[in-house]
């Protein structure tokens, strides 16, 4: 099961694994930061798997928080996550960027 | 939620199923082009395995079957060196073989089984051939390849149903596959992801354009083939590459394990076969005609009036209609005897291999269709027919030389199909039976009277005694004498007859009669001890009427019957099913199995019936002079009579008849 997301200051940290069976549990959680608003800050450097459900629920996520007229800034993203959203062809519509990138633990 | 679970498992079970069955086709394609291989050095060869090997490696790492994966990637990786390279050596072969029989294993052992460094010596082999392939040429080797042709563009678009993921299927791995095997730009295609409220975060709503540049369409199309019923999947060549929107680099490694996870509870697949379109579409005509016939019988049975002319004529066709529709369903039980011959290659490679023969296969009359539950179990028998030609028979070559024969022995497999039987020879040209031998050993163990003459014909059945051998050295292969009352019994219990001929010096041949269903069988009615009796028409030689005169006792051994020029022993079923008898015998039926005959006195002979053969209960099955029952016309039920054991019963077991009269 996926690990908490835990809401900090306009942060959200994802860790463990975002797939088909945790997406529903991830979604809601996602659903109540939407509502809380504000700039999203995404650390995803503890994220150990990235399936297509998985990438489909974070475009959706990332889609939705631009739709609103907010963004979504990634600070970190484990290796796993950026090589599969590549795999996908979704990284950049994830908006995983070179900045991203740079910092992984 | 419970259904939607029962669903996916539901789905996930028929996915496994399918995988199953298309590995284990591959598994066999692997291993006769590697045998091959051996004789014929071809290139085309080479690409065809590769592409199996990718295949398995593909399936097998989306079910979490990551040993499995590992095996056949390092297969995957011998084999491309050696597409572009030179021919592999006999030692290669060896090492690939030893893949193909770990895949089998591990393909047997499913989701869950074998550790994933089971087999780390073979995958160390298997490297070591891989680095060698890629370095130096081997000696002796030849070059197969000149320039490559260059590689091709593809556009695969695939469109997922929404239950791609809640299938437990991820596009990642294949994705992965996809990317060894040429340079892969994907794009994925989001106009149908909802939004964030309305989204159903286990549904699929992705689709990709992928190009791919470097693998041949069959490939990639083998690759999605099992993901028919959860993804429309489009290859199409294209000119120039487009330049890609988003790359993605290929990864160093194997792809990460599993993304569809099959429940340890999944348990054996169900049992199968694969039946011929047409065959299924006979079928399907004649219960159409079937229906036909039906409407118009109950079309005249409402009328007013009585049209007996048009009856009839509907019943006839309502009779024959009935008759072709049992033959269809008995033929869709039907496979091809391949199916069993085609690890004889493998194993006649092996055994040769390890004794030092050369041994040239034949196999005729492989596509010979015999009914599914006589090939479950003719496997075994077979098996051990051809490995003690090859153990006993075949000579090894210097030997074969010496005798003015070629180096190589020669074991040829005939199947042939004749009314309602099937016939299978297993010939060799190697050393024959040794009478003197085998009589020599059967006397030692009590197996034949000392003072008793016997014919060649009957020196070479003593060979088929439990415990009989007249190795020297008990071999891995055979010698301990436990094998051919196996395989005796075997074809016995499935209906069949076995015979043996021999030349000392030239060969041996064993010849195995089989009917070509069980389900189904002409039968022979008679009547003894009150009852009716079906007698299998195969093994019915001939019918006369009893003479009393014709009897002879031959003092302190059996009771025979002259029939023709022959004397034929006699039995009295009613006395060796221990019934009472009528002691009414005015009928001798001769009976044949195994080269034996017996002469059974029966009081009638009735009509001769196509019957369905009805298993019996474990009680009755116990009484070995029976091997089956039927429902006849009118509704009764006979018991079929089994003529192999009523043959084998042994002299002491002979009654004696009670009204002699010497000639």
């Amino acid at each position: 099961m996926a690990e908490a997301a835990e809401l900090r200051a306009c942060a959200l940290s994802l860790s463990g694994p975002i797939t088909v069976d945790t997406a529903p549990l991830i979604w809601r959680l996602l659903a109540y930061h939407l509502e809380v608003g504000a700039t999203c800050e995404l650390h995803a450097h503890e994220v150990v798997r990235l399936d297509g459900a998985g990438a489909q629920l974070l475009y959706a996520f990332v889609h939705e928080v631009e739709r609103r007229g907010s963004m979504v800034r990634w600070v970190s993203a484990s290796v796993e996550m950026i090589e599969t959203a590549r795999m996908l062809g979704m990284a950049e519509l994830l908006g995983l960027t070179e900045e991203a990138l740079a910092w992984r633990p | 939620m419970a259904s939607m679970t029962t669903r996916i498992e539901a789905i996930n079970a028929a996915l496994l199923d399918t995988f199953r069955e298309e590995a284990s086709d591959g598994i066999d394609q692997l291993e006769a082009r590697l045998l091959e291989l051996v004789t014929r050095r071809d290139p085309e060869l080479v690409d065809q395995m590769f592409r199996v090997a990718h295949t398995i490696k593909g399936g097998a790492g989306t079910f979490a079957m990551t040993a499995m994966t590992r095996v056949a990637h390092r297969m995957e990786s011998v084999l491309d060196a050696y597409r572009t390279g030179a021919a592999p050596s006999q030692a290669a072969v060896n090492v690939l073989l030893e893949g193909a029989d770990a895949l089998r294993g591990l393909l047997a052992a499913g989701p869950g089984g074998g550790a994933p460094d089971e087999f780390a010596a073979l995958e160390s082999k298997l490297e070591a051939v891989a680095q060698r392939a890629r370095g130096a040429p081997e000696p002796g080797a030849a070059a197969l390849h000149g320039e490559r042709t260059p590689a091709t563009q593809l556009a695969i678009a695939i469109a997922p149903s929404r239950e791609l993921f809640r299938a437990q299927v991820d596009p990642v791995p294949l994705f992965d596959q996809l990317a060894m095997l040429g340079e892969l730009s994907v794009r994925a295609d989001v106009s149908k992801v909802p939004a964030f409220a309305e989204l159903d975060p286990t549904s699929c709503h992705l689709a990709w354009q992928l190009t791919l540049t470097g693998g041949p369409a069959e490939m990639v199309s083998a690759l999605f083939g099992w993901l028919d019923e959860l993804c429309a999947v489009t290859v199409e060549p294209i000119a120039p590459a487009a330049p890609p929107v988003a790359t993605a680099a290929p990864r160093g490694e194997l792809a990460a394990p599993a993304v569809a996870q099959v429940s340890a509870g999944s348990g054996p697949p169900a049992a199968s076969i694969r039946v011929r379109l047409d065959k299924l579409d006979a079928l399907m005509n004649l219960i159409g005609d079937l229906m036909t016939t039906q409407s118009t019988l109950s079309a005249l049975g409402r009328a007013a009036a009585s049209d007996p002319i048009r009856q009839r004529s509907a019943l006839d066709e309502l009779q024959r209609l009935t008759r072709s529709l049992q033959q269809s369903a008995l033929q869709l039980r039907s496979m091809p005897i391949s199916s069993v011959l085609n690890r004889f290659p493998r194993l006649v490679y092996d055994l040769a291999e390890r004794l030092g023969k050369a041994i040239e296969l034949e196999v005729i009359g492989e596509a010979t269709e015999l009914d599914r539950t006589v090939l479950e179990r003719i496997g075994d028998p077979l098996v051990h027919l051809l490995r003690n030609s090859i153990d006993h028979g075949i000579e090894p070559p210097a030997e074969r030389v010496a005798a003015g024969k070629p180096p190589a022995g020669q074991i040829r497999i005939t199947v042939s199909a004749r009314s309602d039987e099937v016939v299978i020879e297993i010939a060799d040209d190697g050393r024959g039976l040794d009478t003197a031998k085998i009589l020599a050993r059967a006397r030692e163990r009590g197996l034949a009277a000392a003072a008793r003459a016997l014919s060649d014909d009957e020196i070479h059945r003593l060979i088929l005694l439990p415990g009989f051998s007249t190795a020297d050295q008990i071999s891995e292969i055979s010698g301990r004498g436990v094998g051919m009352d196996v395989v005796v019994r075997t074809i016995q219990e499935l209906g069949g007859d076995l015979q043996l001929r021999s030349i000392r010096g030239a060969g041996s041949t064993t010849v195995l009669r089989l009917p070509l269903s069980l389900a189904v069988m002409d039968g022979q009615l008679v009547q003894f001890g009150g009852r009716t009796w079906i007698v299998p028409l195969a093994s019915v030689a001939e019918c006369t009427r009893f003479d009393a005169r014709a009897i002879t006792e031959l003092v302190g051994q059996r009771t025979v019957i002259r029939v023709g020029d022959e004397l034929v022993p006699v039995l009295d079923p009613c006395a060796r099913l221990g019934i009472a008898s009528r002691a009414r015998h005015n009928l001798v039926l001769v009976v044949e199995a195994n080269g034996q005959r017996r002469a059974l006195l029966v009081d009638e002979v009735g009509p001769r019936h196509q019957i369905v053969v009805k298993s019996l209960s474990a009680q009755l099955a116990r009484v070995d002079a029976l091997s089956g029952a039927a429902v006849l016309g009118d509704g009764s039920l006979a018991f079929i009579v089994d003529v192999a054991a009523l043959c084998s019963a042994t002299e002491q077991e002979t009654p004696r008849m009670t009204t002699t009269s010497r000639r």
